[in-house]
């Protein structure tokens, strides 16, 4: 209990020791981290992006002519097929009347009898627009008795295909590489503020020190330097957000609980880093 | 009853130097010069007691522990009950005096009420309280090393080791280093002091043990 106040009292006057190396410690792990928050958030806002994208995907499932009634059990058994979010009833009027809306009045005043058929507008489950799903469902709505003739937007589903795989395996490889590199930066970074005390490391082990005396307060102050690296990061991304904003619209804003998490991992960075860097140092 | 003992210990390097055969013991409160000249293995002895290295061959025990047998998680507990000066100062430089010979203490867990009373005492002692708050590059050598004896004698050792504590001061100051030296001696801590300056050693009458072509004995 003694040591783990001393590590804390003396990791924290570790900080005011180590002055300006200290601050670089600090100051790598906040590049690192607005580096790895920026990539995250746009990565966020992209996914984001691309759920809303799809959640606004539709099928038009266009309907023999018959009975209202009947029309209604077609949409039933659409609506319970797997992957079917909700369907939007278009009858024949409707569907005219977009039209006229779209191409004005004239364009349909020529044709007396009303050629549109009424349609469901079938909205899915966000994770089944895919090729595979899309194409699995567009054949069971054709399965359905009553339908004539399913119309998608095929190169949408391509296109978010492309998208839906850039930024998942894509990113994720860039993310640790991403994470790889901010870890050695930081590691090494800590690496030499321990190297640097070398002489007082060993000092210490001649005084009769401890492991635990040397290593905890060391750990401390460079999970301090972590913990406020990442704070000074979580402000800096913030700005950026604010900013990128303007630019960007699909960013998301950053919040306390994002903040929280990066000091966390400022923190643990801070902790790996060094025990990473310390575990050659001390010998016992 | 002894302190420290060296057992048919040889601590020789590849190149053929160091010691060859130590055979010695240090007793309880005495005051011993260890004497030879550079690179006879004087600091090999102290490293030695300190168990920095262990020897080749032969044993060497300090209080209650052996080289043969101790642990590494021993080796700070041993070192706890040894002081050590060197030529060199070795203060913590990232921190002033005063917390320089209380780390001494943080390391075995004392209190810190107990630590301010104690360093404050053992401060004065070595006639250094004024400067309590310098860094230690602030000081002069007779000052840092003043500043090393308070850290080495504040947990009451069992025995100080002084590894040519005067080697890099004026002769003035040198002699106010060993005067020190023996007057924690005459308080009854034990000292084990190394030099190469046989001159310092004649004048005191002590107890005198010379490495002679790589051998210690009684
Ligand atoms: N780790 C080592 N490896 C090889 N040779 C060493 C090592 N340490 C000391 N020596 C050699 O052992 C001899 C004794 O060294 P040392 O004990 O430092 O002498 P002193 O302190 O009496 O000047 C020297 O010749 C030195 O070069
Ligand atoms: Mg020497």
């Amino acid at each position: 209990m003694r040591l783990f106040i001393y590590s804390i009292v003396d990791g924290l006057s570790g900080l005011k020791r180590s002055g300006i190396s200290s601050l670089l410690t600090i100051l790598t792990i906040c590049c690192s981290l607005v580096l790895l928050g920026a990539f995250y958030i746009i990565r966020q806002g992209l996914r984001e992006n691309l759920q809303e994208t799809r959640s606004r995907f539709v099928l038009e499932a266009f309907l023999l002519d018959a009975e209202p009634k009947d029309h209604e059990t077609t949409g039933e058994k659409i609506l319970h097929l797997a992957g079917v979010d909700s369907i939007e009833y278009v009858s024949k009027d409707d569907a005219l009347a977009r039209v006229r809306e779209t191409f004005g009045d004239d364009y349909l005043a020529l044709i007396e009898d009303n050629p549109l058929p009424a349609s469901f507008h079938v909205v899915l489950q966000p994770s089944y627009v895919n090729r595979d799903s899309v194409a699995r469902i567009v054949a069971a709505i054709a399965g359905v008795p009553g339908v004539e003739d399913v119309v998608y937007r095929a190169t949408l589903i391509d296109l978010l295909n492309r998208y839906d795989r850039l930024v998942g395996a894509g990113f994720i490889i860039f993310g640790i590489a991403l994470s790889i590199l901010g870890f050695v930066l930081i590691s090494n970074n800590i690496r030499l503020t321990i190297e640097a005390k070398r002489d007082i490391i060993e000092t210490m082990e001649l005084v009769g020190a401890s492991r635990g005396l040397i290593v905890g307060p060391l750990l401390i102050q460079a999970m301090i330097e972590g913990g406020l690296g990442a704070l000074f990061a979580g402000i800096v991304l913030s700005v950026l957000v604010q900013v990128g904003t303007i630019f960007i619209p699909v960013l998301s804003p950053v919040t306390a609980a994002t903040i929280g998490v990066l000091v966390l991992v400022g923190i643990l960075f801070g902790f790996l880093g060094s025990f990473n860097a310390l575990g050659w140092r001390i010998r016992y | 009853m002894k302190i420290i003992r060296f057992n048919n210990v040889r601590q020789s390097y590849p190149n053929g130097e160091g010691i060859q055969l130590a055979d010695f013991s240090v007793g309880r409160g005495e005051f011993v010069f260890l004497v030879g000249p550079s690179g006879a293995g004087k600091s090999t002895i102290l490293k030695l007691i300190i168990m920095a290295e262990r020897p080749r061959s032969g044993t060497v025990e300090v209080g209650e522990y052996i080289s043969s047998s101790i642990r590494p998680g021993q080796v700070p507990l041993l070192r706890r009950q040894i002081g050590m000066v060197f030529q060199d100062f070795r203060l913590l430089q990232d921190r002033n005096v005063y917390e320089n010979v209380a780390f001494s203490l943080r390391v075995i867990g004392k209190s810190g009420a107990y630590i301010k009373k104690r360093v404050l005492r053992v401060l004065a002692d070595v006639g250094i309280s004024h400067k309590r708050y310098q860094m230690p590059q602030n000081l002069s050598g007779g000052e840092q090393q003043r500043v090393a004896i308070a850290r080495a004698i504040v947990n009451e050792p069992l025995v100080v080791l002084a590894d040519e504590p005067t080697g890099n001061l004026d002769p003035e100051t040198a002699k106010d280093i060993m005067e020190l030296l023996v007057k924690i001696n005459i308080g009854g801590t034990a000292v084990l002091m190394a030099t190469h300056n046989y001159h310092l050693v004649e004048q005191t009458g002590f107890r005198v043990l010379k490495i002679d072509a790589g051998v210690i004995r009684e």
